[in-house]
């Protein structure tokens, strides 16, 4: 009884000591270079993986897979909720429920200026997976009226023709078409989309280029300056707009470092 | 903290210094830094694709003159203060000095990326600077102000360039590096122009060549194999949608596309290949574009390719 209590006396002094050392060791488990975020900012991760797979091809093509992987960590290390989506979840429904709350919006698939009967005139958009060989268009009207206006951060359209000059994408996440340099600033947010026709591995190395520039703290606009350096295979074309200075990270908040 | 500083703390018995050295350890791993600092560990998509290390003044002196001489050919921003970090490029098999020139307010305006061996291998002005002169009204103006670029760097061209013009953002113009007539796809000098001609970015590669093979297949013989596979890959309702259009030789980098269990990266060393172009039409054009189908010249094998959605 006398030996036990003179145990814990000589442990006590070094219970404060290691659970400081504790406390360190969770703290530095955290997100690297990212730092959490006080609120949850919801961001959605959508991918087509499955007209990429059998049945509907004979191969199962990697990309879809890891660029969805690569944007998701990406989003995670900025602060966000981030979700990943593909295969029968990633459907155009699911796109039109999740984006009223999202503030970031990544999709890699096949994306074009597709003709809309109803409207009788074209929107950029792109196809869902919906886990089979035939896929409805989410087109960008569809999004833009489900979002009403909604404050955007970052947003990444992994498909052809998404940063066209007559791309209508950006507008449906309330991103205008603007772009403002060092000593502008247009709000905490980003949009980047691929110019015409753009093959899978140069898209691949322009997007590990692109979050691992925001990982390390770039910030959008030298990210994106980054990732147009890497070794493309063909004539590649990115295009942006939104604000060069944010930094990309979670939030309505944000400042313009280089306008004051 | 103050509590570390008790004076029992620093009595330390056997069993509490192992405690200690154990929590420490794990302490390591779990920030990575007792990761291994070299390429040699494979990339895997989701982890980090560059590990990243701030040189100090001593090391970074080089690397800083450089990046000041180079900054002064460029018409850089006049920089108050650089920043140097050894960056290795996991995915891309590769480590360099990254140099970032600061402004007089510690803001970021240029990089420039030097090989361990002084060769620059990439440089941007940062920043959206679309110039106020002039903006150069054809391919062959982007091609000289690129050529002069990249001369008055030390940098010779090599090769036929092709110019894009690229809009607002200006041009991109290519000099694709080639061994006895065949490309290197990848490799090159590439210049990005601002409209009016001013430098906005510059970016060189050049790869390791595995030994050419002592006889290669035909163009025939590569298309056979592609379309055998294609017999394979495609649905029988629509194989004939789908057709070769062309081939042609060049050396690629051997990747995962067509076998995911292959590495993530593709491949350091490239291979000596038969490229066949792929097109799809009717409704399997509605996901898939194309294919490039990289069929190894030497042994006919399937090294892999690329996927346009």
């Amino acid at each position: 009884m006398l030996d036990a209590s003179r145990r814990r006396r000589r442990w006590r002094p070094w219970i404060p000591p290691l659970l400081g050392i504790l406390a360190v060791l969770i703290g530095v488990a955290g997100p690297a270079g990212a730092g959490p975020v006080a609120a949850a900012y919801q961001a959605t991760a959508d991918s087509n993986e499955t007209a990429f797979e059998p049945p509907c091809i004979g191969w199962d093509d990697p990309h879809p897979e890891r660029m969805l992987t690569l944007a998701t960590a990406g989003l995670k290390a900025l602060g966000y909720d981030a979700r990943a989506y593909k295969g029968a979840a990633f459907t155009r429904g699911h796109v039109l429920n999740r984006t009223v709350g999202d503030w970031s919006y990544y999709v890699h698939s096949h994306g074009d200026y597709y003709w809309h009967a109803g409207d009788q005139r074209r929107y950029t958009g792109f196809r869902e997976d919906s886990g089979d060989c035939v896929q409805s268009v989410v087109f960008s009207k569809d999004i833009k009226d489900r979002r009403v206006g909604r404050q955007t951060n970052l947003v990444v359209i992994s498909t052809c023709s998404g940063g066209d000059a007559n791309t209508t994408m950006p507008g449906a996440f309330g991103i205008a078409k603007i772009k403002a340099g060092e000593l502008q600033w247009a709000g905490p947010k980003f949009y980047v989309g691929y110019v015409g026709e753009q093959f899978d591995n140069d898209e691949e190395a322009f997007e590990v280029t692109f979050w691992d520039a925001l990982k390390r703290g770039k910030g959008v606009g030298p990210a994106f300056e980054l990732a147009m350096l890497e070794d493309f295979t063909h004539q590649f074309q990115a295009d942006w707009w939104g604000s060069y200075v944010w930094s990309g990270r979670a939030g309505p908040g944000g400042t313009c470092p280089n306008c004051v | 903290m103050p509590q570390l500083l008790h004076p029992s703390f620093l009595r330390l018995g056997r069993r509490s210094a192992a405690i200690l050295l154990l929590l420490g350890a794990l302490g390591l791993l779990v920030s990575g830094l007792a990761r291994p600092a070299d390429a040699s560990d494979p990339y895997v998509a989701g982890s980090d694709a560059t590990r990243v290390a701030r040189l100090s003044d001593a090391v970074a002196v080089a690397a800083v003159d450089r990046a000041a001489a180079h900054g002064r050919v460029l018409g850089l921003p006049a920089a108050a203060k650089r920043i140097v970090d050894r960056v290795v490029d996991r995915r891309g098999h590769r480590t360099f000095d990254e140099v970032t020139d600061l402004d007089g307010r510690g803001r970021p305006v240029a990089v420039l990326r030097y090989a361990l061996d002084g060769r620059l291998l990439a440089a941007t002005r940062l920043g959206w600077q679309p110039g106020t002169g002039r903006a150069l009204p054809a391919a062959a103006d982007a091609v000289r102000a690129a050529d002069r670029l990249a001369r008055s760097l030390g940098i010779v061209p090599v090769g036929p360039p092709v110019a894009d013009s690229h809009g607002t953002n200006g041009w991109s113009v290519r000099w694709q590096r080639m061994v006895d007539g065949v490309s290197i796809l990848g490799d090159g000098l590439r210049v990005q122009l601002w409209p009016d001609g001013s430098f906005h970015g510059l970016a060189s590669a050049e790869h390791p060549l595995a030994a050419r093979p002592a006889t290669t297949i035909s163009s025939a013989a590569a298309q056979t194999a592609v379309g055998e596979l294609l017999d394979r890959w495609v649905p029988g309702d629509h194989r004939g949608d789908v057709r070769i259009v062309s081939s042609s030789m060049a050396w690629v980098a051997p990747n995962d596309t067509f076998e995911p269990a292959r590495p993530d990266a593709p491949a350091e060393i490239r291979r000596l290949a038969w490229v066949v172009s792929v097109r799809f039409s009717g409704i399997p054009a509605q996901s898939l574009r194309a294919l490039e189908v990289s069929i190894d010249a030497g042994d006919g094998s399937l090294l892999g390719g690329d996927v346009l959605r």
